[in-house]
Parts: C-alpha cells; structure tokens; sequence
C-alpha cells in the first residue's frame, strides 16, 4: 500500500482545490450562456426617427433636406407625378424615352458629350426616369462639388434639351432591346401575365413596341415633359454632407424660379378587363420554366392595408420563413426561387406567385402553390403564426430608419404615392392589432377562385392539357415581340 | 438564403473590384509609398480610427466597428472557403453547404434531435445504398424505404426554424454568399438581438446538422438551372472560365457541373466543412449600434467556444501555367449573340494588380468612358460593352470585357474594334487629366461604399479574410492614386495582347 506522506497530501489538496476553482469557474462561465435563445432579442427597438427640415417654395415645390457629415458625399432626388400610366397608347414608352432623354440629351446649353464629360470628370451623377406614376431625377456628388452638380443637375430638369443624335441612338438601343425579349422567360411570363389580368392594351400591362416606338418623336417628348415636369406636388429630398444654409442658398436659386406649369391631371387609368383563368403555356427551349399564378387584386390605399401586409409576410413575402417558400422550396425541393403576395396598385393592383422550376415538375410546382393559396381561404392562420408575423413587421420597421437619406426618401415615396398622413408614426401601432381573422378575412375575401397560370419553358402542351384541365382551359400562347395570346378557347 | 456570389463581370459595378483588392507589397518605392499613404489616410482617417480588430482565445479574429445612427447592427461571418477550394467531382460543395448552414443545428430545427439522429443516419444510409438497376423490385423497396424514413423525420423537423427566429426579431438581409475565394454569413438586427445573434451563430457552427440535405441538393440543382442554363449569359460565363484556364480550379464553376451537384454527400460535406470552418480562417465584422455592450467579452464567451485551430491551414498548390497563344470557344443558343475576352492578370501583391482598377475606369466607367463612347454612341456597334475581372481575387484572376453587339453586327466585329481599341492604349498615352478623373470616380466609389453598416462590413470582412489585414483595402487605394498614365500604357502592353487572349462567343442557333 502506498501511504500518502503530509506534504504531498497538502499538495495533493491544493491540485483538488485549483480543480475545483477551475470547474466552478467554467461552469459560472457556461452558466452564463442560456440554454437557449427563445428568450433572446424579443425587444422591440427603442428609437425615435430623427426629423427632416422641410419647406416649400412659392411654386409649390417641397423641399425635404437632411444633413449628413458621414462620408463627403451629397446626393438628392426630385419626384415628380405622372409617368407612363398618363401615356397615349400609340406612343407607349414616351415616358421611358422622355426620362432616357432629359439626362441623356443633355440641356440647351450644354450638349450631352460636354455634360457626360463634367461629371464623368469629377465622379458625379445625374440620372433622370419616369416609371408607372411618377418620374425619379437623382444626382450625387461629392460634397465639395455640389454647387455645381446641383446646378447641372436644374439645368437637366428645366432645360433638357432632347439631342437629336442621343434620341436616335435610344431608338436603336431600345428596338435591339424589343428583340432581346426572347432572351429571358421571365420578361415573356411576366408580360403575358400582365397582358391577361389587365387586358392587352392596357395602362397597366402594355410595353412599348416597334410600332410605338416609331412613334415617338422629339417633339412627343417635350410635350410629355411640359405636360408634367414642374415644381407643383414635387418633392425635392437634398441628403448628405452639405449645409441647410447651402441648401436652401443653392435650391432658391436653381428652382424658385421655376414656373408652375399646367400640369396634365393625374387621374389613374381605370381597369375593365375581366380576366379569362385557364392555362397559358408557351413552348420555348428553356430547361427550367417560369411559373406565375394568379388574378387581379386590390388598389394601394384599401382598408384592409395592414391584415394584408401580415398576410403577405405569412404567405410569400415573408422570405424563408413564409408558408411559399417552406412548402415549394424546402418541403418539396422544387423551385430555388418562389415568392408571392398581394401587390396593390393605384386603380388595381395583384396578387401573383412567382417560382422557377425544371420543366418536369412544372405542372407539380403550379399545383403545390393553387392547392397553397386555395387553403388560406379555408384554414385560419393560428394566433402563434399571425403574432410571429406582427412582431416580425414592427421589430423591422427600424430599418426603415436605418440613415438620414432612408428617412428623407420614404417620407417623399410616402407622400407621392398619396398614403395617409401619420403613415409612419402609426405604423407600429397599426400592424399589433391585427388580429388572426382579419388576416383570414383577406383571405377569404381577397383570394380568387380561380387564376391565371402561365407557363414558359420546354413543356409539352398536351401534357399541360392532360393534367392541369382542373384549372381552367389551357392555350397555347405565341411571342414575338410582345405575348401573342388567342382569345378564343381550347 | 443565399444567393452565390455573382462574379464581378455580372455585377459590373467598377469600385467593387478595386476596393477589395490587397496591399501592395513591392511598389511604388518607401519613400513614395509614404506621401500617397498619407493622402489615404487623410481621406479615410476617421474610419481608420473607430475600426477596432482584435482576436479571441482560439485565434478566431473579430473587427467591430461603432456606428450609432440608428439602433441597428450587421453581423457579418467571412470563412476563407469558396469555390477555389473545391476539386473536380464535388463542384458546389463550399456553396451547397453554405445553404446547409441554414437548416439549424441539434436544438435549432428539430422537435427533438434524440429521435432525428437515428433516422438521419438511417436516411444517409439509404441514398448511399446502390441497388442494381436492372432489379426493380429491390428499387420499389428502397425508395419505399427512404420515403417512410423522410416521412418519420418530417414530423420531428421544424422547417426554416432558423430563420424564423430571426425574421421574428426584425432581422433584415437574412443571407450568406459563396464566392470563388470565400463565404460570407450576413444579417442586419435591432441592436436590442445582439445576444440573440451570439447565440445563433455560434451555435451554428459549433452545432450544426445537416438536416433536409437531399431536398436542399434538389435546389440547388434548381438555382443552377436558374443562374446557367436558362441564363444566356451564366452559359456564356461558365464557357469562359473553363476555357481560359486549363488547371486552377478558377475554371470549376461555383455552383458546380451537373453531374457533381446531384452526387453531392452529406459526409463529404462533413469532411469538407471540420477542414475550413476552423477559428482561425474565419472573421466576424460587426458594424452598428453596439454602445454598452461587452463585445469583445461576449464574443469570447460565445465564439470562444469553437476548438483553437491545429496545425497550418489549408493551402491550394495548384498554379495556371502562363497561357500561349489565344484560345477560343463557342456556344450555341438560340438567344442573341455576346462575347467575353478576357487575358491573365496577375494577384495580390503584384503592384500590377491595383493599376487595372484605374484602367477599368477609363474604359467603362461613365457615359464618356473609351468603350461607351466609341463602341455605343459613335460607332454604334455595341448595346454595351464594360471590363471587370473575375472570377475571383485570391488567385491570378482574369482581366474580362463584356460587350452585346447591335443587332446587324457580328460578335467579331465587334470583338476586333475592342482589341484596337486595347492596341491603341498601348501604343499611346491616355491624358493625365482622364487618369485623374478616373482615380476620382474610384474614390467616390469607394466612399459611397461606406454609408451603411452593410457596406462597411462588407468591405472590411473581405478584405480582412483574403489578406488577413483589412487595412489592405487602403493600402490598395494608395497604389490606384499611384497609377500613371505610362502604367496604364505598360499594363495594356504586358497583359492585354490578342497572343494571350480567351474570346468566347455565344451565336445564334435557332433548335428545331
């Protein structure tokens, strides 16, 4: 027997001592991480936006203005309404051209070649648009060069000047890009799919053509824009490392000058068309198809704005976590991308699905996502589900907040697009009392029936007809430089 | 989740392939070197100064960065694994597990993780098992078998777990990329989740289960069809690179071919991820709203767990030998026509490498740009034409020009006036005022790079996991404001020649 002599056992305690200090202190260190996360994160952000300066000019331009030192950099963006919905229809796409054009033909002082070369010179920007309902002119700069950007930059919005040469490269650009069409399977889905809930023709489903594009001419142009670039109900959002003093120097002396102009009412073109909900298949060589279903849905500005808002972010807005993406995506492994959801319009807006898929399990993906929408019209969303969604939406709404230039522009974009007054401010409040069955009443009330299915790919038409007869007649549809869809039935 | 990073050539955003670029090591002499560095450090010397860099215990480095305007952070994980890692029959592995990082770990995704590990082993068995085809019966049998053990595990799963949790405290930007030279995990939170991110992250690596694997290589089988072979364009790329280079796994798709893709295995994604998601070829950048909270000791406490990495890591040894002679490929489709050229360029550190970023800019950076120019607006040959390199940085990479000829115009044409166009930036001088302006439009990039917690993680995280020190990045901008017009006329002479030049096209062939 080997009998432990004083000095060892005294070293022998120490060791067992140090042991244990060390095994208390790894346990209090791991005892410090919980267990789990459940409890982790769940409060909401504290933040309150900081404000935006705003004025208005006697013109009734409105000016929204931001400072921010954090990078030298200034940059800006005015809003005008009117866009390609206010269009006459045998010049679609004037408003593409005019926006193209205003930057891009430089002004009637400055030729284009002179202007790209300014600013091309000292890294700044200048970039005019019109899109569906309003027109977005940017510019951004360093700080140091704002003055004279700020100046090129009124010079484009008061004074284009619609170069002859420029318009007629556009021209080209334009027509190579109406061929180019057939390139992509989503451009050719997403154009039917348009054509087909709101009527070919439409405001709100046509594009331009070669027959418009022959069309429109300079002098098309300058009207389009007399019709609707002015200061009234534009908003001119100024951010960056520039002073309020200098703003205000430099906007009264670029635009308060700036005449009103009897602008063209801005009055939304009203929707007809009752759609026709079948199949529509177009046979093109692509391995995977494009898949969207859907029907026509609700205006922007709706009662039901915020249950719907929980109902997209539950159904297919909501990213990896909506019912879309676990169903078609994780669950079936049949599509990388597949979102969807209500997006409301100004007159009408629509609810659409969108997935990519191969061509084999095309007619699988189409019937997982119907059979998806069609029981959120019979199966309440669980109060576990709808609150997830709520505190998802509110604890994200700081984002939105997230710089000085986030702040100016929503407030602009909010404005423009006609939401109500304390939009933000009662956002929060707004979305938390939702409730399970207001989100199943959007449901039920807003979810159609039945929907338009369209489908590109290397798919056999016969085998579409076989086996999606459940959803309504199935066409075989034709593209050339815009859907050729016929209206008669199968 | 997760897209896999597009390479340069397809983003065409200019500063994005200068920003990232390494610290020259050799040039412009010390003394020089001195004076231009200070000019970088003037222009960027208050971001310099609130970037804090330190490591914790297992060697695993941390770059926090304190930006209070709102009460938000990023959290960025970079691992020094990308496609570049990989090697020919597991193609797309470093990006499929990026996806699998997604899907939780043994308390995350799982109703009980007791139950699932027998049935994931029972299910990894299975697909594993080969059946000979010719016996259908024993076929019937083992699919009737995998699909009663998904059956079983479907109902112990809790899908998307992961992300839900984030999404359910207002995650933003909830994503991961996976690059030819690295991954990257990224989310954007109120700063009131700091220790919800802690907890998640870590566990993720420290735990992970690589739970739904062979619905997960369906998709990605799916997002592959989505990126190249429905993408005119994602066919013409994959062309390129597999006919410019001949040995560097630079020319392996990141996505993977086909075949690899859909043999993928959950063990050689084991192997795969215990060999690069090691402490220390990882980084985490924060960037945000993080005032009173104990970062670094947080960290410590929760990242500090992973194993401190042993022995050296990984290294590629595989080199490009030098290309002679042009190489040419073709693809067919029935889509419009365009081309690629493209010719070797060097890496990090040859001072060569920063000088191409000013010449990108003089070639297709702005409406006056030499190619916008000639190409667009006079000649009009070209719907557009823009230069960028890719696929990576980490290794030699490739000094690309994109351009989609007009309608009427043949990709030859178009291709010959490109290559005058390099010939005469040979031969001749590009002014020193169109050099300045160049240097300026990349300040200005790389200054609107840094307004967001985002972008600054960005920047900083590549940089700091492709070079270890991410004040490469300035290092880099100091080279650029070095860059003189002689330079570019000596860049252009050495690398750009039709000798050494990869031109693939893609023609229009109408399928019956």
């Amino acid at each position: 027997m080997n009998i432990l002599n004083p000095t060892k056992v005294k070293i022998l305690n120490k060791i067992l001592r140090i042991s244990l200090m060390l095994v208390c202190l790894s346990l209090a260190s791991c005892s410090v991480l919980p267990s789990g996360p459940e409890k982790l994160g769940l409060d909401s952000p504290d933040f309150k936006p900081s404000s935006v300066d705003s004025w208005v000019l006697p013109n009734g331009l409105k000016v929204l203005y931001s400072f921010n030192d954090e990078v030298p950099l200034v940059s800006g963006a005015l809003y005008v309404p009117g866009g390609a919905l206010f269009e006459d229809s045998k010049l679609v796409g004037l408003a593409s051209a005019t926006g193209s054009q205003m930057r891009g033909g430089g002004t009637t002082t400055i030729s284009p070649d002179r202007l790209d070369l300014m600013l091309d010179n000292i890294g700044a920007s200048i970039e005019t648009g019109f899109g569906d309902e309003f027109g977005t002119f940017t510019f951004s700069s360093l700080g140091e060069d704002f003055e004279k950007v700020f100046s090129l930059f009124a010079d484009v919005i008061r004074r284009p000047g619609f170069d002859e040469k420029r318009f007629s490269l556009w021209k080209q650009l334009t027509a190579n890009g109406i061929i180019r069409r057939k390139d992509s399977p989503e451009t050719m889905a997403s154009m039917a799919f348009a054509d087909l809930i709101y009527g070919e023709g439409s405001p709100y489903s046509r594009s331009i053509s070669s027959s418009t594009l022959r069309n429109i001419t300079r002098s098309a142009m300058k009207g389009f824009y007399r019709d609707f670039v002015g200061p009234s109900d534009s908003i001119l959002v100024l951010t960056g490392s520039v002073s309020k003093a200098s703003v205000r120097e430099q906007v009264d002396k670029q635009f308060s000058q700036w005449p009103q102009q009897r602008r063209r009412s801005i009055e939304f073109p009203k929707v007809e068309h009752t759609p026709n909900p079948g199949v529509y298949v177009l046979e093109r060589n692509f391995p995977q198809a494009v898949v969207l279903v859907g029907h026509r849905g609700p205006k922007r500005h709706s009662a039901d704005r915020f249950p719907m808002h929980i109902f997209n972010r539950i159904f297919g807005h909501g990213g990896m976590e909506s019912l879309l993406f676990n169903e078609i995506r994780s669950r079936r492994g049949l599509a990388y991308s597949v979102y969807g959801g209500f997006s409301p319009g100004p007159a009408s807006g629509e609810f659409q699905v969108y997935a990519a898929t191969r061509v084999e399990q095309a007619l699988e993906a189409v019937k997982g996502i119907v059979e998806l929408a069609k029981k959120q019209k019979i199966e309440a969303p669980s109060p576990e589900v709808v609150d997830g969604a709520i505190n998802s939406t509110s604890r994200n709404f700081v984002f939105k907040f997230s710089s000085p230039a986030a702040i100016a522009t929503r407030e602009a974009l909010l404005e423009m697009l006609k939401f109500p007054v304390g939009y933000n401010e009662t956002f929060v409040e707004k979305v938390k009392q939702v409730t399970p069955e207001q989100v199943f009443e959007v449901a039920q009330k807003r979810l159609q029936e039945e929907y338009v299915i369209v489908l590109v790919g290397k798919i056999d038409p016969d085998k579409v007809q076989a086996e999606l007869k459940d959803f309504g007649p199935v066409h075989k549809f034709k593209f050339d430089e815009k859907p050729i869809i016929p209206t008669y039935e199968k | 989740m997760k897209c896999f990073v597009l390479p340069h050539i397809l983003t065409t955003v200019l500063f994005l392939s200068f920003y990232f670029l390494p610290a020259a090591a050799q040039s412009p002499s010390l003394e020089n070197k001195k004076t231009i560095s200070d000019l970088a450090s003037e222009e960027f010397s208050a971001l310099r100064s609130k970037v804090k860099k330190f490591k914790l215990s297992n060697g695993l480095r941390v770059l926090f960065y304190q930006r209070d305007f709102a009460p938000i952070f990023t959290g960025q994980i970079w691992v020094k694994l990308g496609g570049v890692d990989e090697v020919p029959g597991q193609t797309g592995l470093a990006h499929f597990l990026e996806h699998m990082a997604f899907k939780g770990s043994d308390t995350i995704g799982t109703k009980s993780y007791r139950k699932e590990k027998p049935l994931l082993n029972k299910l990894e068995g299975l697909m594993n098992f080969e059946v000979d085809p010719s016996d259908e019966s024993a076929g019937k049998k083992l699919l009737k078998k995998i699909e009663d053990v998904q059956g079983e595990l479907e109902g112990i799963w809790k899908p998307n777990d992961f992300s839900k949790r984030y999404k359910l405290r207002g995650a933003t930007g909830l994503n991961a990329a996976t690059s030819k030279d690295y991954t990257v995990y990224m989310v954007n939170l109120p700063s009131s989740a700091f220790d919800f991110w802690l907890w998640m992250e870590s566990d993720r690596l420290l735990n992970p289960v690589f739970r739904q694997f062979y619905k997960e290589r369906e998709v990605i089988q799916e997002e592959r069809r989505s990126r190249v072979d429905n993408n005119p364009s994602g066919k013409l790329y994959e062309a390129l690179l597999a006919t410019a280079y001949w040995t560097h796994p630079n020319r392996l798709p990141i996505i993977g071919w086909p075949s690899d893709m859909a043999n993928l295995s959950a063990v050689d994604m084991r192997k795969f991820y215990k060999k690069y998601y090691r402490a220390d070829n990882m980084v985490i950048v924060l960037v945000g709203d993080l005032r009173g909270q104990d970062v670094e000791g947080k960290l410590e406490r929760y990242f500090g767990r992973m194993e401190s990495a042993e022995g050296p890591r990984p290294k590629l040894r595989i080199k490009e030998e030098p290309q002679v002679g042009e190489r040419v490929s073709v693809v067919y489709d029935e889509a419009n026509p365009q081309l690629f050229m493209a010719w070797h360029k060097p890496a990090w550190p040859n001072p060569d490498d920063s000088k191409f970023a000013v010449l990108h800019s003089v070639l297709a950076d702005g409406r006056s740009s030499i190619f916008h120019k000639e190409l667009v607006q006079e000649k009009r040959i070209a719907l557009g034409a823009y230069s960028t390199e890719a696929p990576g940085e980490r290794y030699p990479s490739l000094f690309v020009v994109g351009a989609t000829p007009a309608q009427g115009v043949t990709n030859e044409t178009l291709r010959d006036e490109i290559q005058k166009i390099l010939n005469r930036l040979g031969d001749d001088l590009v002014s020193e005022s169109d050099v300045a302006a160049a240097k300026r439009r990349v300040r200005v990039g790389l200054l609107g790079a840094l307004d967001s917690n985002n972008g600054i993680a960005r920047m900083l995280g590549k940089a700091e996991v492709l070079w270890d020190d991410w004040e490469m990045v300035f290092e880099s901008y100091d080279q650029i404001l070095a860059t003189t017009p002689e330079d570019l006329r000596d860049l252009v002479r050495k690398y750009l020649s039709p000798d050494v030049r990869t031109y693939t096209h893609l023609e229009t062939k109408k399928s019956n």
